[in-house]
């Protein structure tokens, strides 16, 4: 084969490989996009996170809250997300985050300068519920429900 | 590979392209169209900032001559997450507290201004208002939420 003819089977070659990674990027990114959304997990944990902020920011120290979370566990739960990891209180960033999928977590701040305590997900009582307490702000560590 | 033969396969890349785009628009707009476009809680936010200061207000005595930063501790607002999401802006006995020159507290307001033009565009920062009167004094309160959630992976 001469140098041109080799040089346009290489430029074509390459041209196709570019064009089959494309192609796989494009349909990697669509299973991601759609493992995301599937049964609304992003929209939910939109949700959830900014619902409990609201909760939080509206209480004083003292105050026990619980929450329905029933739909959140069940999402969780068909996406493998164990029950400690769903909900996450960072009380050294005034920030909570809720996981609905293995590989994304959606994370809100609270104004309210107060501690998140003794926060867990309780099962069936008959639904399942998040429950946690309010204390006066104390830069305490990550607590994990 | 001829002319001709070359604007065969160009033609044949943009189809595949184009045709991957509609997927990806079809997707994309399925979604959105069966779970909606989020929760935008900005506009409660800024409420609740507006009600939390408020009440603050009318249950301490503030003296906003000497207040400065003392005011978050005093109200029980956390200053850094406030300087990262929030804006207030609080005035005494003024008409137009989006254009008073002298609040006696304003806190973090670039956006503040935007406040007057609400509706305009969903992006633009959430604002609420409030009026309360203590001891004959008529203070406004504005406040404001610029807050995304954070999406973090893995």
């Amino acid at each position: 084969m001469n140098k041109r003819a080799e040089e346009e089977v290489m430029g074509t070659l390459m041209a196709n490989v570019i064009f089959v990674i494309l192609v796989a990027l494009f349909f990697g990114g669509m299973l991601y996009y759609e493992n995301m959304q599937k049964n609304g997990a992003a929209i939910w944990a939109d949700f959830y996170v900014k619902e409990i902020v609201k909760v939080v920011d509206m209480a004083n120290p003292g105050d026990e809250i619980t929450l329905n979370v029933q739909r959140a566990v069940e999402i969780a739960v068909k996406k493998d997300v164990a029950y400690g990891d769903i909900f996450n209180f960072d009380n050294t960033r005034n920030e909570i985050c809720v996981k609905l999928s293995p590989s994304r977590h959606t994370c809100y701040k609270y104004f309210n300068d107060v501690d998140v305590v003794g926060a867990g997900v309780v099962l069936g009582v008959p639904e399942d519920i998040l429950h946690f307490k309010i204390a006066e702000k104390q830069n305490k560590a990550e607590v994990k429900s | 590979m001829n002319l001709r033969a070359q604007a065969g396969v160009q033609s044949t890349v943009f189809l595949l392209f184009f045709s991957m785009m509609v997927i990806a628009l079809a997707i994309v707009g399925g979604f959105y169209v069966f779970f909606g476009g989020g929760f935008d809680f900005r506009t409660s936010e800024a409420s609740l900032l507006n009600y939390k200061v408020a009440e603050c207000i009318m249950n301490k005595n503030i003296d906003f001559d000497k207040i400065g930063d003392d005011f978050f501790e005093i109200c029980g607002l956390n200053k850094d997450v406030v300087n990262e999401n929030n804006e207030i802006r609080i005035c005494k006995n003024s008409p137009d507290c989006i254009q008073e020159e002298n609040p006696i507290f304003s806190f973090n307001t670039a956006n503040i201004v935007q406040c007057g033009i609400i509706g305009k565009s969903g992006n633009f920062p959430k604002c609420a208002s409030g009026v309360i009167e203590k001891n004959r004094d008529k203070y406004t309160i504005l406040t404001v939420s610029k807050q995304n959630a954070r999406k973090l992976t893995g």
